[in-house]
């Protein structure tokens, strides 16, 4: 709902940016950008629902999440930001002009690296252990 | 402090048994240098002072010493602590010292080899002048007689004499008690001896005084020696049935030849009912000759026996002691089954036999001499107490140090403990919890592996259900034991049921308060998980026992009795 929501918000804009290629290095950084924010906010989603959880758990235990569900959430996490790249892709008006194949590659890889940085960064800052638990 | 159980005759011993059960519950003699009520410090031997040496209640006592020694191990360090002892509860010698008081020692080949009165008194050994002559007067015939291997049969004037010789044996190093008992190496060690008998049997109320007195004599010439003596003395809180079959009227005076036929037609009769189960023919012939003439405990003599047993204490035997204790029941539980001593004589815990455990463990949590203005200490339940439906809320409690040793939140505490440790940690993630779960994060310091501590606690906590069941089983007309059923209703209910688990979840998101109280009877605790998941000791070597016991006084300070 949220992802679905962020996209309805952010895809005009988005493609607007896009039609307005008329300097491709401009467009290419506005791209990257775009992308890195994208993945950015596609942190909070994860982040939150594992906050949510926590908060409203009433026993300690339920509190704990294994390393393994964690890197599931993370890795659940990179498929919303290749979907929405994909969607404006398709739905671009001039897109393939503006943004090629490798464009898609490139914007693609910095949003997910913003949103790995993200939200590893704030497990490291929370919950560190439920990243790298060592065997006990 | 070293303490030793004298345990006397089959109640004595399973007082002992009690004793054993609430320590391994975790009730305290101590406080640790921290504050903290424990028992861990403290030592335990246990001596039994028995005839029977085949009573059944003996085998349950070493049954029980087994799986305490067992409750230890695991909860104790590995292999770098000493065996049976753990930081949960204090160390006791797996072993019993059985003291037979028939095992005397030989002046001479054939000397105390007959195990009866007659047998001890008048050996008649190495050309010896008989005895006989000056006992008879007080003694009469079947009494010297009578075979003394299964206990004094509530005749204490037979054992006082017996007992008297042993006493006097375990002053001689090498005498078969002197060698068991040992008592050279108490000398000038304190130490805490707690005797415990019967008023109105046969080897307790001739025990307990006669032990009592062979004590005091030998600290008698030492006063720097820091030997304290404590005894419990039980009056009649159970009622055996009669006999399968009504003795020899007193005018029934039977030739051997016709007595040899009754024995023989009643052996027939009767020897298929359970009193003789496991003996051979011998055995059997020996039994009903027993009952035939009155050797065994009458219902009907027992409360005379400790009236008189009491004027005894009055006149001559409280002296020796520095607390006296006496237990006892307002109705006696009924026995169903006869028994006259031996391996089938199993009765289960009697609420009595508690309670003087419960006096055992005061009287080894008295740092202090009690001074003369307050020896008696008259504890009895608050209000009418039902003989037949005891709650733990009804028991006396005792005092270690500053604080009051509530059984019933005793018992709550620990009855808590399986599901704390099974189902509020999470085993299965121990890596990821060390920052919410102080636990997680001290093996973590420590190198600790959870599954195998995991394993053990399990081991561990098993044990330590049994010992809570079998102190509280509720009365029956099968099993007498003064418990009213509720206690172990809830113990059950606080071991297995999940409930316990949603209690302590909080009330609300920003609550830091418990949903609801967990309780036993009048006592409730109130936590919740997330202060569960803070109780840790910071100990640089963390043991299972030390952390089980840390968590028990956690749970055991916040324990409230509500108004009843």
């Amino acid at each position: 709902m949220m992802q679905a929501a962020l996209g309805a918000i952010l895809l005009p804009d988005i493609l607007r940016m896009v039609s307005l290629c008329e300097d491709e290095g401009t467009t290419a950084t506005l791209w990257l950008l775009a992308a890195s924010a994208i993945g950015l906010v596609n942190a909070v989603w994860p982040l939150s629902i594992k906050f949510l959880q926590k908060l409203t758990s009433s026993n300690e235990v339920q509190k704990i999440w294994k390393v393994g569900s964690t890197w599931l959430l993370i890795v659940g996490g990179l498929l919303p930001p290749a979907l929405f790249l994909f969607l404006a892709l398709r739905l671009g008006r001039d897109f393939n002009d503006c943004v090629s194949g490798q464009g898609f590659a490139a914007g693609l890889f910095a949003a997910w690296a913003s949103y790995l940085v993200t939200v590893i960064f704030c497990h490291l800052l929370t919950w560190p252990r439920e990243l790298y638990g060592r065997r006990v | 402090m070293r303490n030793v159980l004298v345990a006397i005759g089959g109640s004595g011993t399973k007082v002992a048994e009690s004793a054993v059960r609430l320590l391994a519950a975790g009730f305290p003699t101590a406080v640790s240098p921290d504050g903290r009520p424990t028992s861990v410090g403290d030592t335990l031997q246990i001596w039994r002072v028995d005839t029977d040496r085949n009573a059944g209640a003996a085998d349950t006592l070493k049954e029980t010493l087994r799986d305490y020694r067992a409750l230890q191990n695991y909860l104790s360090a590995g292999n770098a602590a000493p065996p049976g002892a753990s930081h949960w509860a204090m160390a006791i010698d797996p072993e019993v010292r059985d003291l037979n008081p028939t095992e005397l020692p030989e002046a001479a080949p054939g000397d105390n080899r007959v195990k009866t009165l007659g047998g001890i008194l008048d050996s008649n050994y190495a050309g010896v002048k008989q005895s006989l002559p000056l006992l008879q007067p007080f003694f009469g015939a079947n009494d010297l007689n009578v075979e003394i291997d299964r206990g004094f049969y509530q005749k204490p004037f037979i054992g006082a004499a017996v007992m008297a010789l042993f006493a006097k044996s375990l002053e001689l190093q090498n005498s078969p008690g002197g060698k068991v008992a040992s008592l050279k190496d108490f000398e000038g060690q304190p130490t805490r001896f707690f005797l415990c008998g019967s008023l109105h049997g046969g080897t307790g109320a001739c025990g307990v005084p006669v032990m009592g007195g062979l004590l005091r004599r030998s600290k008698a010439g030492h006063q720097d020696w820091d030997w304290r003596l404590g005894a419990c003395l039980l009056s009649p809180y159970f009622v055996p049935p009669d006999p399968p079959f009504n003795p020899l009227e007193e005018h029934e005076n039977l030739r051997d030849e016709e007595l040899r036929g009754r024995i023989d037609s009643l052996v027939q009769l009767h020897g298929g009912k359970p009193a003789f189960a496991g003996m051979g023919t011998q055995e059997k012939r020996q039994l009903v000759w027993q009952i035939l003439h009155r050797f065994y405990a009458d219902p009907r003599e027992m409360e005379e026996r400790a009236r008189q047993g009491l004027m005894y204490y009055r006149d001559f035997g409280a002296g020796y002691f520095d607390e006296l204790y006496l237990v006892g029941r307002p109705v006696p539980s009924q026995l169903r089954e006869w028994s006259n001593g031996g391996s089938n004589q199993r009765n289960p815990l009697n609420v009595a036999e508690f309670v003087g455990a419960l006096a055992a463990l005061n009287f080894f949590s008295g740092r202090e001499p009690r001074t003369t203005e307050d020896s008696y200490l008259v504890g009895s339940a608050e209000g009418e107490l039902q003989s037949e439906t005891v709650r733990l809320s009804d028991l006396p409690t005792y005092k270690v140090e500053a604080a009051e040793v509530d059984p019933e939140a005793v018992l709550l505490s620990t009855a808590l403990l399986p599901h704390l440790l099974l189902k509020q940690l999470p085993w299965d993630r121990m890596g990821e919890s060390a920052g919410r779960f102080s636990l997680a994060a001290a093996y973590e310091r420590g190198h600790l592996r959870s599954d195998a501590e995991l394993a053990a606690f399990r081991e561990a906590l098993g044990l330590l259900e049994g010992f809570l069941r079998s102190l509280v089983e509720p009365d029956t007309a099968q099993r007498p034991t003064g418990w009213a059923d509720d206690d172990l209703r809830e113990i059950e209910h606080l071991l297995t049921s999940d409930a316990v688990g949603r209690n302590m979840e909080r009330r609300g998101i920003l609550s830091r308060k418990a949903k609801a109280p967990n309780a036993l009877g009048l006592t409730s605790v109130e936590f919740t998980t997330e202060d569960f998941s803070k109780w840790c000791p910071d100990s640089p070597h963390l043991t299972r026992g030390e952390y089980l016991r840390f968590v028990w006084n956690e749970i055991y300070s916040r324990c409230r009795r509500r108004r009843g």
